[in-house]
């Protein structure tokens, strides 16, 4: 099986802070990896390496065995709730269009037909079709998190990574998250950030604890891991 | 300052309130939703900085004045980035060590200015050159706007993603300080250093609370804006006093009517809602 995502010896320092230790990880295709680890430990700052959105201090990233700068369009991104504003005046069907905009800027663009029956067809996937002309700022929290989702698939990625996506929502809405992303899963490698132990067993394939560098990978989370952390 | 009003000077304060209006339509909504309103100050009050170079090398004031606030706006963004500090703090170091340096080379020249127009701003001293100015920026603004509608609204909503998406949100940064900074001057003429921020503001703030699709919230910004520097004029051409704090009197009222009556209707339609509950539980 060949590799989705790959970091070779990846460090990321902020001035004097190291957030990124070199790091190195393999991602096969078709995995769906959970990263956890403490609060401040550079989980966010791992994936944002990956996105193309933190230069490295050292080290490399491929996606695909491509350079991640060579990446747009392969990586679908799905943010924390709190890195836009909810009050935006925007529609659930322009959040998601968004996904379709060419990243080279054309003036003048509109979106084409294909665009919106695109648009079209992730929302009646994550069955939220009903919603398309309602502000963002009248969804729930889980409806919100599905239109990023539907967002980060409209450019029909080949990862799908998400940070934090089932933070301060209900448990109901959150097995539908996990739901939506095991089937996305059959389709797609998944990269996710969680504080969810629970979900390990359940839907990831691998699991990385990360604190600054990896600092255990496996398939299930060990007890005294747990315990020794405070998670 | 007193004038004698010539049908020629009100042509040109309204020609200039007009366009004032649509480039502060367009420029507060990015203000607004980037939160660049203290920003904006502190690029309004760092322009007393130049004005005293200008003084003190002998040039145009406001030439000196724009260059130090484009400077001070892509400075600001520049270390806020890379620093990874606080704006207010930078703000306020800005806009005090802007306006220190500014007084003191102003008593070096050995000039006394009369700050008064700055601070309030006089629509009716427009000259001919900065009706070209302003026509210049809004056309130039209107370009960048419609021209890149989509991925300046990306830009403005979810930038992290923009850049995710490979649009480059380098370009609308830069874009946007340098035009921040040059508008800010320019509107230093209509409604003064002091009340500027009161202009990006309030309007853009008035159409969110009124409308919630974009491009509509930009229209009906332009619209109040219209209403608020037109009828500003009027009055402060009536009562004779600085159009700055016409203009933003009538800004800062409409603005607390608008609130106070969403506010309102808010808490009613809580206690309606409440009635309902209670009544489908009894």
């Amino acid at each position: 099986m060949s590799l989705a995502l790959e970091l070779k010896n990846v460090t990321v320092q902020y001035q004097t802070d190291i957030a990124v230790k070199n790091v190195s990880l393999a991602v096969e295709e078709g995995e769906f990896l959970i990263i956890m680890g403490p609060n401040g430990g550079g989980k966010s700052t791992l994936i944002k390496a990956v996105l193309d959105l933190v230069p490295l201090t050292a080290g490399e990233i491929t996606i695909n065995g491509q350079n991640r700068q060579h990446s747009f369009g392969k990586i679908g991104y799905v943010p924390q709730q709190s890195y836009f504003d909810h009050k935006f005046p925007i529609t659930v069907k322009d959040v998601i269009l968004m996904g379709r905009l060419p990243a080279k800027m054309r003036w003048f663009h509109r979106y084409s037909a294909q665009d919106h029956e695109i648009a079209q067809r992730v929302m009646a996937d994550l069955n939220i079709e009903h919603l398309a002309h309602k502000n963002l700022d009248e969804l729930s929290g889980g409806q919100k998190q599905k239109v990023l989702i539907a967002r980060a698939l409209s450019t029909h990625p080949e990862i799908l990574v998400l940070d934090e996506p089932t933070t301060s929502l209900d448990p109901p809405s959150r097995l539908q998250i996990y739901n939506i992303l095991k089937t996305l899963n059959e389709k797609m490698t998944i990269v996710m950030i969680s504080h969810d132990d629970q979900t390990i067993s359940q839907y990831g394939s691998t699991m990385i604890y990360f604190n600054k560098r990896i600092l255990y990978k496996g398939k299930d989370f060990p007890p005294q891991l747990l315990v020794s952390t405070n998670i | 300052m007193k004038i004698e009003f010539t049908q020629h000077i009100l042509m040109h304060a309204l020609i200039g309130g007009v366009m004032a209006s649509i480039i502060c339509g367009i420029i507060g909504i990015i203000v607004l939703e980037k939160r660049l309103v203290m920003m904006s100050g502190g690029i309004a009050h760092s322009a007393i900085g130049g004005m005293g170079l200008g003084y003190f090398f002998n040039f145009a004031p406001m030439i000196g004045a724009v260059v130090v606030a484009v400077l001070a706006s892509l400075g600001i963004g520049r270390f806020q980035r890379r620093q990874n500090e606080t704006s207010d703090v930078l703000i306020g170091i800005f806009w005090a060590v802007s306006m220190a340096i500014g007084v003191f080379l102003m008593d070096l020249a050995g000039k006394q200015v009369e700050f008064e127009e700055y601070l309030f701003g006089n629509i009716f001293t427009i000259s001919t050159l900065q009706l070209w100015l302003f026509l210049g920026l809004m056309l130039l603004l209107i370009l960048v706007f419609i021209g890149l509608f989509h991925a300046f609204k990306a830009y403005l909503f979810d930038e992290e993603y923009a850049s995710v998406q490979g649009l480059n949100v380098r370009f609308f940064e830069w874009f946007l300080f340098i035009v921040l900074g040059f508008t800010t001057i320019l509107m230093i003429k209509v409604v003064g250093m002091l009340l500027v921020i009161a202009l990006y503001s309030a309007p853009p703030a008035i159409a969110k609370r009124l409308t919630k699709v974009f491009y509509r919230v930009i229209i009906l910004t332009i619209v109040l804006n219209l209403f608020f520097v037109l009828v500003g004029v009027v009055i402060s051409y009536v009562l004779h006093i600085s159009s700055g704090t016409a203009i933003v009197f009538l800004t800062g009222i409409t603005y607390f009517t608008v609130m106070t009556i969403d506010l309102l209707r808010t808490k009613q339609r809580l206690r309606r809602d409440r009635l309902i509950n209670e009544d489908t539980q009894t």
